[in-house]
């Protein structure tokens, strides 16, 4: 049985998001949506419950998804929630530089929602 | 100034302010319409996507009756957010989109609209059936959009996208892209001529050792830009069409046909064709750079002798770089190596780009203590 149970959506796309929210929750998991780095961030910071697991774009405004993960490498709390990458982006590069930033996982779109709640789900 | 003058004067002024105010006040309130209609629409998006997944979670979804259900903005709408989906989404639940769109008839619509002698329409079409299973003849495909190259591109990546269900569909949609050879592609359809011609299959090749007489310089450029970035496994593709460019009057198709051999190299009948010693010492430098990076890519030991050669014998400076960028990549020259007249200065300005690309790179890692670098 996997101990994770809830998630935090950063991603952009509104279509997206929502598409995610709903396949998370129709599998019971307790899910919160931010807009991008910045806001999530924000979020992390302020809130007691932090998720089991983060769902992270790349390319977004502001604080797009390699910096916030460069922030959360730094912050011992936000260090430790396993995090999957969830992104168009597929180059080298990119690829090698999120997993030297801790990323748990990296899933390129298109993606199977089912699919990626099956490797959410093993991350526990 | 009279009294006249200063009255017209102020009349002009005075007519000027009202237009002013008035243009002022016509862009506010289509600023503000522009707004609502927008909030209305995200609104419908909304609402409309909430119902799709609400749909979904039913035991028997009873898709056409539910599409009929729906007003006119909302099935548009439904329209752009399936768009969305059907873009970024696979597996199981794709399926479902995919009985959603049959459902609003969009296979349908799209058909139709490869009629219109428009190209914009015709290109949304084919964009919107290269993410259907909605069926469509190849010779359809050809009937309606061979007339311009941006349709004849679209409807190769439809037969791209959607290669499983076609036989051929690598040989068909090259065919279509290249047309006579006689128009430069888009990187739209470079990119889809790289993405049909990689793997197993390479028609590309078969259909250049036909007609690569007949191509405009610029397209036979483009289609060696296209072999250079694409991996081949056919061991029996014709290439025996590439070594004639490597003697064209033009640099650039030297160039290009030089970069084109780089996905060749594990062909031994290739690598013993082509006479490198002519290659670097061609007369145009920029021949010659290709030669060092395609030798650079290969990486055997005939390529090391020759870089290692190059490095000592290139006059030109830039060229020189790229053959030691080369070597250094491959291997750790013997001592005193670099040391050698008329090296040294270039061989140093390498080893410091090796040094500030580490630097760079260690100082990506979050472990990366940065008092401590050099």
């Amino acid at each position: 049985m996997s101990d994770i149970s809830s998630v935090l959506i950063i991603e952009d796309d509104n279509d997206l998001q929502q598409l995610l929210q709903f396949n998370f929750e129709s599998k019971g998991f307790d899910v919160v949506t931010r807009d991008d780095g910045a806001e999530a961030l924000a979020y992390l910071k302020d809130t007691d419950t932090l998720p089991d697991v983060i769902i992270l774009d790349l390319l977004m405004p502001d604080v797009d998804g390699l910096e916030f993960l460069r922030q959360r490498a730094d912050s011992e709390r936000l260090g430790a929630i396993p995090t999957v990458i969830l992104s168009g982006v597929d180059d080298e590069d990119t690829l090698a530089e999120a997993y030297e930033l801790g990323v748990d996982d990296y899933v390129t779109k298109p993606f199977s929602p089912n699919a990626l709640i099956t490797r959410v789900t093993h991350l526990g | 100034m009279n009294i006249s003058t200063t009255v017209f004067v102020g009349i002009i002024a005075s007519g000027l302010f009202i237009v002013f105010i008035v243009l002022s006040l016509l862009a506010i309130g289509f600023s503000v319409w522009k707004r609502r209609e927008d909030t209305i629409k995200a609104r419908s998006r909304d609402t409309v996507r909430q119902k799709l997944f609400e749909q979904q979670e039913r035991a028997n979804p009873e898709w056409t009756q539910w599409v009929d259900s729906l007003s006119a903005t909302e099935r548009e709408n439904l329209i752009a957010v399936l768009d969305r989906y059907l873009r970024v989404v696979e597996g199981e639940q794709r399926e479902t989109f995919l009985d959603v769109a049959a459902a609003l008839g969009l296979g349908e619509r799209s058909d139709a609209a490869l009629e219109q002698s428009a190209v914009v329409p015709r290109l949304r079409a084919l964009a919107t059936l290269a993410m259907l299973d909605y069926p469509i003849s190849v010779d359809r495909l050809f009937e309606t959009c061979s007339d311009t190259q941006r349709t004849r591109e679209a409807a190769g990546r439809l037969l791209y996208e959607r290669r499983d269900e076609y036989e051929n569909a690598a040989r068909l949609g090259s065919e279509l892209i290249l047309w006579d050879g006689n128009h430069p592609m888009t990187i739209y359809g470079l990119e889809t001529l790289a993405e049909l011609n990689t793997g197993t299959e390479t028609p590309l090749l078969y259909q250049a050792m036909d007609s690569i007489s007949v191509w405009k310089e610029s397209v036979v450029i483009q289609v060696c830009f296209v072999l250079e970035h694409t991996e081949q496994i056919d061991p029996d593709a014709p290439i025996g069409w590439l070594f004639p460019l490597l003697e064209h009057e033009s640099s650039t198709v030297r160039t290009a046909a030089v970069r084109a051999f780089k996905q060749q190299g594990w062909r031994d009948t290739v690598r013993n064709r082509l006479d490198l010693r002519s290659l670097i010492t061609d007369n145009a430098p920029n021949v010659r750079q290709a030669t060092y990076e395609v030798l650079t890519y290969w990486g055997d030991e005939q390529a090391r002798e020759y870089l290692e050669w190059a490095t000592i014998t290139e006059a030109d400076e830039r060229c020189q770089l790229v053959a030691i960028r080369g070597l250094l990549a491959l291997e750790t020259p013997r001592e005193g190596f670099s040391d050698q007249i008329g090296l040294r200065k270039a061989w140093h300005w390498v080893e410091a780009e090796i040094a500030v690309s580490d630097r760079q790179r260690i100082r990506t890692s979050p472990d990366t203590n940065l008092e401590q670098l050099p």
